[in-house]
């Protein structure tokens, strides 16, 4: 199935997403950046350059590089618009018949030609990583793009070899990308902060249409001008301190722009950050160093009015919408500028509700443009639906304790083993608790079923492996089955019900799980150590049997006085008590051990290291079952 | 449909599940492929993150250095060049993750790997090329981690 390119066709940036396995998925740039410059150049050598390449270049060929062309795509020459761009823009702008040109590199281009140059680069990039052809497309534009803006980007698709399927607004996508489209009759409100420019809209998003209501905005706010306002804060600062105008210093300058807008996004976490640039300038005293501090608190007072005049806007679009901005179920916020805490608190202010963020606001509008590709596709409607077990699965072992062996939301169907071992010494059966549950301790869980494997040849505990199968088929159906490795035996079990819990009983048990989690936590450490302690203490009663005269008998003696210690505290409530024993006894049966071990020395030696390294790796996979019978 | 017979009807289905188990296998296959691509990103992505980091220290070292007072004795000349070690020291240490410095005075501009922060009028070079390197350029392999920052001579 040929893959459908969702993109957003952005005034500073552009973005493009796919949708994989049923999912949208952001694709990289052969930069491997996650947005590209909607930037284009024509260099002296004839050469030309798109995305980043052409924005480095800018400062030595301003009139050959050509950016915000989306204020310009399907404008008439005569529009206020462009009027005013043509004063302010770098490069040329003329006039072709009532439309516009621009000039590049001694050449005429249409608005839609340049456009079609950065999804064109979109497009061979999207074709290198996914090594497929790229045909169709959606592309998303404004809310208020007239009939002929929205033609003329179609245009600009068509010209780079892409099928234009669909031309959707930027809010609708960024509502798409949330899943607003699946709930009934809401309204939903989204606040676009980019980088140079503000766009509020209010949709109507009812069952399977979004209405744009009303849409405002300001063509000329956006994240550089707090950029700005950062910098003009620390060239103020820096003035007051040293009485150096850097804002004369292109080089100083260049540094302080980086190290602001650095500032900026640190500020988003953080409470406070340090712009540190030394040797930043010099006069007849040496070098001087800018070392600032700046806070949120100070940022936020900085441009706090650029985040008030962005609700101008807001009010204006409520207003149009004929609405009361308590009608507004849901507030979806997009661009880079959104992550900003003052403005994402100053909109939580405003709505009297939190405003959505969770999607990535530099890359929300290229997702929804690919999830619009998916369903256009019916891709979404085509996954095979798979399901997760609710909750885990596992057995008891010993001490009580809850052993997963299928963590919840785990895609079915699935299986898994894993190999566990007798508890006591010539224990001839196993007990298998089949559990269902979040919680660390078996008896809080909820039972499954239970069976047992008889007919375990006698044998030291720890020394039997049982395999326990948990297999899961499509339909939710759990097999558990239990087979003794050393005859064959085997018993299993077949259990209906494993997720025919209800929906509240589940999240009753999730809930429960997370209430209790530090609790159950604590229980199964202490059983965890109970457990090392009665290991420590079979190993140690071992040794002291098989030692013979390879021990002194001040060792073994010593060997069992922490054996009565450790046996003394291991049943009590106190695990910094049962681990100080424990450890207690580890260290001297230790020294005991080695030295058994020494005396062993000689022809033996490889065969012992080779069968204690042995008994060491199925020693350690193995879990203790805890009946007994 | 209606005048298919069962016979028929179960072939079409067996058809479209063995389609789609080769399907879903397939990209399973597919999955595992792009994962072990994806941790091979991420171990260079983390790297490339790392060297970020550090770069900008670098770039006040080179600063510092141009900065060195012309008169100074032989007590603070010592003391400074224990300094420079640490310098040498943190760009090896960025070396050693693979990391290499590039740009110098006379290369022609190249937008993939420059980044022009300024231009300016000279009779002795021709034009286009680097006249100044204000922060040098760091790569990874063939990858620009971060493009050297120049000032180019006035096209």
């Amino acid at each position: 199935m040929p893959k459908i390119l969702g993109i957003d066709l952005g005034t500073t940036n552009s973005c493009m997403a796919i949708i994989e396995g049923g999912q949208p998925k952001v694709l990289e740039n052969r930069e491997g950046a996650r947005t590209t410059p909607s930037i284009v150049a024509t260099t002296k050598s004839g050469e030309r350059l798109v995305g980043t390449p052409a924005k480095r270049q800018a400062v030595t060929n301003a009139e050959h590089t050509l950016f915000s062309i989306k204020r310009l795509i399907g404008r008439r020459f005569d529009d206020a618009d462009v009027q005013r761009d043509i004063k302010m823009m770098p490069y040329k702008i003329v006039k072709r018949g009532d439309g516009i040109a621009v000039t590049m590199g001694e050449k005429e281009y249409s608005p839609e030609e340049i456009s079609a140059m950065v999804l064109g680069k979109l497009k061979a990039d999207a074709e290198e990583k996914l090594g497929e052809k790229i045909t169709q497309a959606v592309i998303t534009v404004p809310a208020y793009f007239d009939d002929a803006q929205r033609n003329a980007t179609k245009v600009a698709g068509e010209i780079a070899g892409l099928e234009v399927l669909r031309i959707i607004n930027e809010p609708t996508a960024a509502a798409l990308a949330y899943g607003f489209d699946k709930k009934k009759g809401e309204q939903v409100m989204v606040y676009d902060l980019g980088g140079g420019t503000f766009d509020v809209s209010v949709l109507d998003v009812s069952a399977d249409t979004v209405e744009v209501k009303a849409t405002n905005g300001d063509t000329h706010l956006g994240g550089d001008d707090f950029d700005r306002r950062v910098i003009d804060w620390i060239v103020d600062e820096f003035r007051k301190a040293e009485g150096i105008d850097l804002g004369k210093d292109p080089l100083a300058l260049q540094r302080i722009k980086d190290a602001a807008e650095r500032a900026k996004i640190e500020l988003s976490t953080a409470q406070t950050t340090e712009v540190n640039q030394p040797f930043i300038t010099s006069d007849a005293n040496g070098p001087k160093h800018l070392a600032l501090t700046l806070s949120r608190a100070k940022l936020e007072e900085i441009v706090r009015d650029l985040v008030e005049k962005t609700l101008i806007p807001v009010r204006k679009a409520l207003e149009d919408a004929k609405m009361d901005k308590a009608a507004i179920n849901e507030i979806v916020m997009v661009g880079g500028m959104t992550r900003m805490p003052l403005v994402q608190k100053m909109v939580e202010e405003f709505f009297g509700k939190k405003p959505n963020i969770t999607v990535n606001p530099d890359e929300v509008v290229a997702i929804g443009a690919a999830v619009q590709g998916g369903v256009l596709q019916g891709e979404v409607k085509d996954v095979l639906l798979l399901d997760v077990t609710p909750l885990s699965l596992g057995i008891e072992t010993m001490g009580g304790v809850s052993t997963k062996l299928i963590e919840r939301n785990t895609t079915i169907p699935t299986s898994k083993s894993q190999i566990f071992s007798t508890a006591a010494d010539n224990q001839n059966t196993v007990e298998i608790h089949v559990l269902q549950g979040e919680r660390e301790m078996a008896g809080d869980n909820k039972t499954l079923g239970r069976f047992t494997l008889s007919g375990i040849p006698m044998a030291p505990r720890g020394v039997p492996q049982v395999e326990v199968k948990f297999d899961i088929d499509a339909n939710g159906i759990l097999n558990v089955s239990a087979t003794d490795k050393g005859t064959g035996k085997s018993q299993q079990i077949t259990i209906t019900a494993s997720t025919g819990l209800s929906k509240e009983e589940v999240e009753r048990m999730k809930k429960d799980a997370e209430l209790h989690a530090e609790e159950d936590k604590k229980k199964k450490e202490m059983i965890e150590h109970r457990n090392l302690a009665d290991t420590m203490i079979y190993t140690a009663e071992k040794m002291l049997k098989d030692a013979g005269d390879k021990a002194t008998e001040e060792e073994k003696k010593e060997i069992e006085e922490k054996i009565v210690a450790l046996k003394a505290v291991k049943d009590g409530d106190d695990h910094e008590a049962i681990k100080k024993a424990a450890d207690e006894l580890s260290t001297v049966a230790q020294k005991v051990g080695a030295k058994m071990y020494q005396g062993q020395q000689g022809t033996q030696e490889s065969k012992e290291s080779e069968e204690s390294k042995e008994s060491k790796d199925s020693e350690e996979p193995i879990d203790t079952k805890a009946e007994e019978k | 449909m209606s005048n298919m017979s069962d016979e028929e009807i179960i072939k079409d289905n067996t058809a479209e599940y063995l389609a789609g188990w080769k399907r879903a296998l397939a990209d399973y296959d597919n999955l595992k492929k792009d994962l072990s691509r994806e941790r091979g990103d991420m171990r260079a992505n983390a790297i490339a993150d790392a060297v970020m980091r550090i770069i900008p220290v670098l770039d006040n070292f080179d600063v510092a250095t141009r900065f060195v007072p012309e008169e100074i004795d032989e007590k603070l000349r010592n003391w400074l060049t224990g300094i420079l070690f640490i310098q040498t020291q943190l760009e090896e240490a960025i070396k050693g993750m693979g990391a290499e410095p590039y740009g110098s005075v006379g290369d022609p501009f190249d937008a993939n790997l420059h980044d022009a922060v300024g231009e300016r009028e000279d009779a002795t070079s021709t034009p286009g090329t680097i006249l100044e390197i204000v922060a040098r350029g760091w790569k990874i392999a063939d990858r620009v981690v971060r493009p050297a920052k120049v000032i180019t001579r006035t096209q």
